[in-house]
C-alpha cells in the first residue's frame, strides 16, 4: 500500500517533479498497448542509476509492487500495473553514453527511443538491428525486457544477441553488472537470464548493445500470390534455397487493405498473400537473389513482382508495414493480438488451420507475419461493448496458440507473455519448468515486487499478489 | 452532456499503439503519458466519456497541447488530435463560463481590423511613452507570470500600419493575370506592416491585382481558446466579407490564417445555410508560397548569396501537407544555398498565444529546435507563420545564434527588388 508518507519519501529522493500521483496521473500509467488495464498508485520518474537504486530500496523495505516502464508501447499486457504499487517510468533516462565503432558498441540509457539510436548510428554507417514495428517509439530497456524482434531478426536474431551487458538495479536496490564490454566473459551468462525476463528480475538501468554495418545497398521485393498458401510456401521454399533476405514478411488479404486504408503505400488489395522481401548486398549479388526469388515465387503461384529500388519506394513500404498494428483502429479498434511462433515448413497448415478457427469463432482474423522466422502475428478484431464476441476472440487466440504449440513452435516471437498468454504458459510448460522459472525468480525478488503477475502464471499456493482494483 | 459523435468516434478509435509518442514535441522534452496524444486522447475520454475525470482535472492535458499536430501522420488510424482538444477546449470552457478578457477579445476587438490596429496602438504608446520599458524593468511583466516573459517575444510596435493604411499599397495593374484578395492576418498591418507591403509586391510582381478587403481574424485564437461560437461568427463575417469580392484566390502568407480559413467548411458544417457558402469560400484560400509555386514563379530575380534552412509551420506541414511548395522557392532563388534541418517539421513552441500561456514549456521546445537550426550553420532561417518567426527570432537571440530570421516572403521581396 502505497501511503501519503511514503509518497513524500520518494519526492525527497527524486524531486516533486518526478513523483506523479495525481487521478489523472494514474489513469494515464494504467496501460499500455494492449486493451489490459490496472490502476497505478504512483509513478517515478528516476534520472540515474543511483535514483533507481535509492527507490527501489524504499520500495524494497515496504514491500511495494513495481512495474518498470518505457514508453508502454508493449502488447502483452506487460506493464499494466494490475497490483498497484508504483509505476518505475524509465522515459527521463534517455541518453546515449558512448558509440564506439571500432568495438562496435553504444552504450546507451535505457528509456532511449530505439529510432533515435539508429539515427545517431545511421550516419557512422551503423545500424542496431532489433527493429520492432513500433521502434519510432519504444524504448531500448523494453526491447530488451521483451527481447523484441523485428522484421530484420530474420537475418541478425532477436535482441538478446545484440546486448553484451547491463547494468541491472536489483529488488533491494543493489546496482550489479552482468556481462560487460567484451563478449565473452566467464562463469555464469546472467545477462541472458535477464533479457526477456519482462522486469521481473530487476531494472536495467544501462545497457551496453552490439551494432553492426549498415548494409551497402538494399532493395524490396513486393511478390504477390493468388493464395496464402503459395504465400507461405514460398516462404519456407526460399530459406531452404539458402538464401537469407534481410527481412521477409507476409501479409493477407485484410492485411494489405487495411494499411492502404491508412497510407496508400501500394500495397495490392485483391491478393490472398502478399511477401515483403528485403534483400541486403551489393548490385551483382542483389541481381542474382532477386532472379532466383522470383523463380520461386512463380512456382508457388506469384501473380506479379514488383521491385523497390529507390529510399522514398522502400521507406513507405515499410511505413505501411509497421504502421499496422495501429492502422486496424480504422477497421476496429480492439483486437488480440497472437505472437506464436511455428517451424517455417509449418506455416501452410498453420495459416490454414487459422483461417478455420476465425469460421468456426465467427471473429475476423487478419494475418501478417514475420514469415521469415516463422513468427505469426494473426489480430482477432472485436467489438469491446459485445461481450460475446470479445469473449470469442480470447478463445479463438487460445486454440491459436495451442495450433502453434502442437506444430511445434511457441508462444511468442517477440512480444512477450506479460498478461494476456499467462494461462498458456502452462499448456506450453510442464509444471516442473515453471516451478523452477519460479525458483529463479524467488532467488532474484523473493518479495515478489518486481512486475509481480506478469510472465509466470501464479502457483496454487501463491495468491498474494492477486490482481487488484484501485478505484480512481 | 451529450458529446458530438465524430469526436466520440475519434476517442474510441484509439488503440494506444503509441507510434504518435515520436512526434509529440511536448513529450519529448518531459517523458509524461499524458503529454502524448494517446495520453491526451485517454484523458478526454476518461473525462467526457467515461466521467471518470472532472474537466478541471484535464486541463493540464488539453491545455498544454500545442495543436501542432505532428503527431498526426504518426498515427496509423489518422485521429485528428487538434480537433479533439479544442472539442475539449470548448467544454472546459462551457462549463467554467467565460471571462471578459477572452470575450472583448474574441467578440469584439478581433471582428474589427479597425478596433485591433487601434488597441496595437496603446502598445505603440506604450512604447514611445516608455511605459512598456519601465514594467520591464520595474518586473511588472514578470509580476503577470507566462504571459509577461513572453511580452520580450512581441517587437516594437510600428508608427503606421493598420489594415486601413496597408489597403492603400496596391498600385494599379495593366492587363492583370489575377485578381487576389490579400488576407493580412492580425500580426502583419498591425506589428510588421512593412511584411504586408513585401507581400503586396510580391503578388504584383506576379501580375496579380491585389485588394486588401478588411476581414476579421480568421477565428483560430478563440477556437484554440475553446470559444467556437465567437470563431464561427468570425467565419460568417468572412465569408460575407469574400462574397463581395470578384477574385481567383484569397491569399496569406500567415500559415495558421490559411489553416483554418481552409476548414471553415468543417466549422460550418452543422449550418446547412452556411455549408455550401463555406466550401466556396475556403476553395478560394491560398497559402501564399502554395499560389506562387501553382502560378508559377518568377524567377527573374537578384542574387541572395545565403545558406539558408527552412522550418515548417505546423499549420502549413501538418494541417495543411504544404511542405514542397516554401521550398521550392526558397531553393528558386538564385545564391541561396537550401541546408534542410533536423526535425524541420517539429513545433517550434510558439503555437499561437502558447508561449504567452506555458513560457516554461514552450522555451523547452523551441530550445530544441535552436539546436536543430544552430547544426545547419544558415545565415538564414526562413518560415512562413509569423508566430514562428517571432519565436524563432528570440530563440536566435537567446541561444545566441547568428542566424536572420525571416519570413519567405520577406526573402522573395529582397530578391525581387534586387533587378
Amino acid at each position: 500500500m502505497v501511503t501519503e508518507s511514503f509518497i513524500k519519501e520518494l519526492a525527497k529522493i527524486l524531486g516533486r517533479e518526478n513523483v506523479l500521483s495525481a487521478r489523472k496521473d494514474l489513469l494515464a500509467y494504467s496501460y499500455d498497448s494492449t486493451p489490459e488495464r490496472g490502476i497505478p498508485e504512483v509513478i517515478v520518474f528516476p534520472h540515474n542509476t543511483a535514483q533507481v537504486s535509492a527507490v527501489m530500496k524504499a520500495i524494497h523495505r515496504e514491500k511495494i509492487p513495481v512495474v518498470p516502464r518505457g514508453a508502454g508501447t508493449n502488447l502483452s499486457g506487460g506493464t499494466v500495473p494490475t497490483c498497484g504499487g508504483v509505476v518505475l517510468e524509465l522515459s527521463r533516462m534517455n541518453r546515449i553514453l558512448e558509440i564506439d565503432t571500432a568495438n562496435r558498441r553504444a552504450i546507451v540509457e535505457p528509456g532511449l527511443v530505439n529510432l533515435d539510436l539508429q539515427n545517431a548510428l545511421a550516419p557512422l554507417g551503423f545500424v542496431f538491428p532489433p527493429d520492432p514495428a513500433s521502434q519510432k517509439s519504444s524504448t531500448l530497456g523494453g526491447n530488451v525486457g521483451e527481447n523484441a524482434g523485428g522484421p530484420h531478426c530474420l537475418k541478425y536474431g532477436v535482441t538478446s544477441k545484440y546486448v553484451c551487458g547491463i547494468e541491472v538495479v536489483l529488488a533491494d536496490g543493489e546496482i550489479v553488472e552482468l556481462g560487460g564490454n567484451v563478449e565473452d566473459i566467464p562463469g555464469y551468462d546472467l545477462r541472458a537470464l535477464l533479457i526477456g525476463a519482462e522486469g521481473i528480475l530487476g531494472i536495467a538501468t544501462k545497457l551496453v548493445l552490439n551494432i553492426v554495418p549498415l548494409p551497402k545497398t538494399s532493395w524490396i521485393l513486393l511478390a504477390v500470390f493468388e493464395t496464402l498458401d503459395g504465400a507461405s510456401q514460398a516462404v519456407s521454399d526460399i530459406i531452404s534455397s539458402g538464401i537469407v533476405p534481410g527481412a521477409l514478411e507476409l501479409m493477407d488479404k485484410t492485411s494489405c487493405w487495411v494499411i492502404e486504408q491508412s497510407i496508400s503505400a501500394g500495397y495490392p488489395t485483391d491478393a490472398e498473400g502478399v511477401l515483403l522481401i528485403e534483400l541486403e548486398g551489393l548490385g551483382d549479388s542483389l541481381n542474382r537473389q532477386a532472379k532466383d526469388i522470383s523463380e520461386i515465387c512463380r512456382k508457388n503461384k506469384m501473380r506479379e513482382l514488383r521491385l523497390a529500388k529507390t529510399t522514398a519506394e522502400k521507406t513507405i513500404l515499410w511505413q505501411g508495414r509497421r504502421g499496422f498494428f495501429g492502422a486496424v483502429a480504422r477497421l476496429c479498434p480492439q483486437y488480440v493480438v497472437m505472437d506464436g511462433t511455428v517451424p517455417r515448413n509449418k506455416m501452410v497448415p498453420t495459416l490454414r488451420q487459422i483461417g478455420k478457427i476465425a469460421e468456426q469463432y465467427k471473429v475476423t482474423i487478419a494475418n501478417v507475419a514475420h514469415a521469415g522466422d516463422g513468427n505469426l502475428h494473426p489480430l482477432i478484431l472485436f467489438d469491446v461493448n459485445n461481450e460475446q464476441e470479445k469473449k470469442a476472440a480470447h478463445e479463438a487466440g487460445k486454440v491459436i496458440l495451442k495450433t502453434c504449440l502442437d506444430m511445434g513452435g511457441t508462444l511468442t516471437g517477440e512480444h512477450g507473455i506479460g498478461l494476456e498468454k499467462l494461462g498458456s504458459m502452462k499448456t506450453m510448460f510442464h509444471p516442473a519448468d515453471l516451478a523452477a522459472m519460479h525458483h529463479v525468480k524467488s532467488i532474484f525478488d523473493p518479495d515478489s515486487i518486481l512486475n509481480p503477475g506478469k510472465l509466470l502464471p501464479a502457483e496454487e499456493d501463491n495468491s498474494h499478489h492477486e490482481r487488484k482494483e484501485i478505484p480512481v | 452532456m451529450p458529446i458530438a459523435k465524430e469526436i466520440a468516434e475519434a476517442l474510441r478509435k484509439c488503440n494506444k499503439c503509441g507510434f504518435c509518442l515520436a512526434g509529440c514535441p511536448i513529450y519529448k522534452v518531459t517523458g509524461v503519458e499524458w503529454e502524448t496524444a494517446r495520453g491526451r486522447i485517454e484523458m478526454v475520454r476518461s473525462a467526457l466519456l467515461e466521467h471518470r475525470l472532472e474537466l478541471d482535472e484535464i486541463e493540464d492535458p488539453v491545455g498544454n497541447c500545442l495543436t501542432c499536430n505532428n503527431c498526426v501522420p504518426h498515427c496509423p488510424a489518422g485521429l485528428l488530435t487538434g480537433d479533439i482538444i479544442f472539442y475539449a477546449r470548448q467544454e472546459i470552457l462551457k462549463q467554467r463560463g467565460d471571462s471578459w478578457v477572452p470575450r472583448l477579445v474574441f467578440r469584439k476587438l478581433l471582428t474589427r481590423p479597425s478596433l485591433l490596429h487601434q488597441a496595437s496602438l496603446l502598445l505603440r504608446l506604450a512604447d514611445i511613452t516608455g511605459l512598456r520599458a519601465v514594467a520591464r524593468k520595474t518586473g511588472l511583466t514578470r509580476l503577470i507570470g507566462d504571459a509577461g516573459h513572453a511580452e520580450a517575444m512581441v517587437p516594437r510596435t510600428p508608427a503606421a500600419g493598420g489594415v486601413t493604411a496597408i489597403a492603400r499599397l496596391p498600385r494599379k495593374i495593366e492587363n492583370p493575370k489575377y485578381k487576389v484578395a490579400y488576407f493580412t492576418g492580425c500580426y502583419a498591418p498591425n506589428l510588421a506592416p512593412e511584411k504586408a507591403a513585401a507581400t503586396i509586391r510580391v503578388l504584383q510582381k506576379h501580375q496579380a491585382e491585389v485588394t486588401v478587403p478588411e476581414f476579421a481574424c480568421c477565428g483560430l485564437p478563440a477556437a484554440g481558446y475553446g470559444d467556437t461560437s465567437s470563431a464561427r461568427d468570425l467565419a460568417r463575417r468572412n465569408i460575407n466579407i469574400a462574397r463581395q469580392l470578384e477574385v481567383d484566390a484569397i491569399v496569406t502568407p500567415c500559415a495558421s490564417c490559411s489553416s483554418f480559413l481552409k476548414d471553415y467548411t468543417k466549422l460550418l458544417a452543422d449550418e446547412p445555410e452556411w455549408s455550401a457558402k463555406a466550401k466556396e469560400f475556403s476553395d478560394k484560400i491560398r497559402d501564399l508560397s502554395e499560389f506562387l509555386v501553382d502560378i508559377g514563379l518568377v524567377t527573374e530575380m537578384g542574387e541572395v548569396r545565403k545558406k539558408v534552412t527552412y522550418h515548417d509551420p505546423c499549420h502549413l506541414a501538418h494541417f495543411q501537407k504544404i511542405t514542397e511548395p516554401p521550398r521550392t522557392i526558397l531553393k528558386s532563388i538564385s545564391g541561396v544555398e537550401f541546408i534542410e534541418m533536423g526535425e524541420a517539421n517539429m513545433c517550434c513552441g510558439a503555437a499561437g498565444t502558447y508561449a504567452f500561456k506555458k513560457y516554461d514549456l514552450s522555451m523547452k521546445v523551441l530550445a530544441r529546435k535552436m539546436g536543430n537550426v544552430s547544426q545547419t550553420g544558415a545565415d538564414i532561417l526562413a518560415s512562413s507563420c509569423p508566430a514562428c518567426v517571432m519565436q524563432l527570432a528570440s530563440g536566435a537571440k537567446q541561444h545566441k545564434i547568428p542566424v536572420n530570421t525571416l519570413e519567405i516572403v520577406e526573402i522573395l521581396d529582397q530578391a525581387y527588388r534586387m533587378t
